[in-house]
């Protein structure tokens, strides 16, 4: 199964699709394709032919989202909690990944044509050998595209992610290479395995779950947030418009929240400044005072 | 063509707008109704949750309301739910706002609890160490609990934590400097990456000194119609359950016992 999965869309759909593209449309859209083992047992199959279900929507999702304009795309595929499953589950996924990103190499083509570029995200030293060496091949044979990205969080959680800018951040200011007033939102953004992407600006988590699972927590503090009971394998374009629907109604309230972090950013810089000439100007006072 | 689809979506956004509208006019509705049909008394209130929670399987240690551009804050709403969560046993309550118009607040919330909590429940409730510290009566175990409480309710401790913006990121960003600063005066030199477990340690020795030793929350609420975490404890929120209400205004203790028994159906499987 090819990773842009083409023409799966009935005229209406592809209309409605053009309707909702006209609108304010997100940036950046993060997946929890969530429901995939729930979805086997719903239709009797194996939980590895459910996970593989889940590819296949991930390729026809990507496709939609590519249709609705969103140049920006992150799937949470492999959490690094997940490494608790049982080893012939974990096996499995790891085969998966496998098959799909040497599946990836084969259509560089069809990727060079839609210009997708396709980043992997993670902490891949959890990861076996060889398909590391896969994943870094996947990485170098799109990395010149520009039209569309594809990220994939793959040994990711957001907390090692956050762990690991904690580190090394503190490195620097152990270092000498930072200073503590040097440490602030924009340098942790820009440490971030995301460092490259945009904001979030629309979450989404199927299976009717109401958590991040340890996903994007830094980078999707001020998404939209859109909970959906659907399981990943089903879900659909509908699914998909609706969240977008949700994102545009929520616009102006979610660029409020923007804004006022930004300001509250701003507001911390002035206050220091503040500090500093109220020191500054006690000072002179003083000095001013002990000549006379 | 691009003018059509444009049309068709500001009417869909209208049908859109118009349907949240309603929701929002029938919530309003059933508060008014609420008010007129239920008149039960705090006591009463008190008395239904302790003995409805006794029948759940889980209930959080501890719950958070975010409140999402809501621009009012209801201090005896707030009031409301601080006792509920003491009658429920749960043992940390915070409330969020971007602004910190909760902090703001904090005086008027502890004058309500007193009015309306009596002393042995409001005896019973912590408050970050700041508030503390600035001239409010120490009502930290002032009388302890040694004969129990009225109404069955458990005898145990409920800290208010009240947070905004600067409680989310700032702490960590300040947890990796405070990190940095200590490495750089011990003269160590961390060989490798830092872990996660050594990273929690770090931020919540941050959060310690004002908001003592709390729990992720298990449970947060969203209040208002914008669903976003406007920057709430971004560490702590890795498997805490999400669960939306209109607004913190008007809240019954039937909402309140609602909303434990919604958390009580999620399933965590932590990654298995």
């Amino acid at each position: 199964m090819s990773w842009i999965k083409e023409g799966s869309l009935s005229w209406l759909q592809a209309a409605c699709v053009k309707v909702v593209r006209s609108g304010q449309v997100p940036r950046h859209v993060a997946f929890i394709m969530d429901g995939n083992r729930r979805f086997a047992a719903k239709t009797n199959v194996l939980k590895v032919e459910g996970h593989s279900k889940g590819f296949d929507k991930l390729a026809e999702t990507l496709r939609w989202c590519l249709d609705l304009g969103v140049p920006e795309v992150t799937v949470y595929a492999f959490s690094i909690e997940n490494f608790k499953r049982s080893k012939d589950e974990v096996d499995g996924l790891m085969d998966l990944a496998r098959q799909k990103f040497k599946k990836l190499l084969e259509e560089k083509e069809k990727l060079r044509e839609h210009g997708v570029r396709i980043c992997v995200i993670g902490n891949l030293s959890l990861v076996p050998a060889d398909l590391q060496e896969l994943i870094k091949e996947a990485m170098e044979a799109t990395q010149s595209h520009d039209k569309a990205f594809l990220n994939v969080a793959f040994a990711y959680t957001a907390k090692e992610e956050m762990a690991n800018v904690i580190g090394e951040v503190a490195g620097g200011v152990r270092d000498g290479g930072l200073l503590g007033q040097d440490v602030g939102t924009k340098l942790f953004d820009a440490c971030l395995y995301t460092r490259h992407l945009p904001q979030v600006d629309l979450l989404i988590r199927t299976s009717g779950e109401v958590r991040f699972s340890d996903f994007m927590l830094w980078q999707a503090s001020y998404s939209c947030i859109y909970f959906t009971d659907v399981l990943w394998p089903e879900f659909d374009i509908w699914s998909l418009l609706r969240a977008v629907l949700c994102y545009q109604m929520k616009y102006p309230a979610l660029q409020r929240l923007r804004l006022k972090e930004e300001k509250s950013v701003l507001a911390a810089e002035e206050q220091q400044e503040a500090r500093i000439e109220n020191f500054l100007s006690a000072l002179n006072s003083k000095r001013a005072l002990s000549f006379l | 063509m691009d003018f059509v689809y444009r049309l068709l979506l500001c009417l869909v956004h209208f049908v859109y707008w118009c349907c949240e509208s309603m929701a929002f006019l029938c919530f309003l509705a059933r508060k008014k109704c609420d008010l007129f049909w239920t008149r039960t008394d705090l006591a009463e209130q008190i008395t239904q949750v302790a003995s409805c929670v006794k029948q759940l399987r889980n209930v959080p240690s501890h719950l958070a309301f975010l409140l999402v551009e809501e621009n009012v804050v209801s201090v005896h709403d707030l009031a409301n739910v601080v006792i509920w969560s003491f009658a429920a046993g749960i043992s940390f309550i915070t409330f969020y706002d971007h602004d910190g118009k909760i902090k703001m607040c904090e005086k008027k919330l502890m004058q309500e609890l007193s009015n309306k909590a009596g002393s042995k429940i409001f005896n019973n409730i912590l408050w970050d160490t700041i508030s503390s510290t600035n001239g409010h009566s120490d009502i930290s175990n002032v009388n302890g609990c040694t004969n129990g409480l009225s109404n069955g309710l458990s005898c145990h401790k409920l800290r208010v934590n009240l947070m905004s913006y600067e409680d989310g990121r700032p702490k960590i960003i300040r947890a990796a400097v405070e990190l940095g600063l200590r490495e750089k005066m011990g003269n160590s030199k961390r060989q490798e990456r830092l872990s996660v477990n050594e990273a929690d340690e770090v931020i919540r020795a941050v959060y310690q000194s004002q908001f003592g030793s709390m729990p992720d929350p298990e449970l947060a609420v969203w209040c208002g119609s914008t669903p976003c975490l406007a920057g709430f404890l971004p560490w702590h929120t890795s498997l805490t359950e999400f669960l939306q209400l209109q607004s913190h205004h008007g809240l019954n203790s039937s909402d309140f016992l609602n909303l434990m028994a919604r958390y009580n159906k999620c399933e965590q499987r932590f990654g298995k």
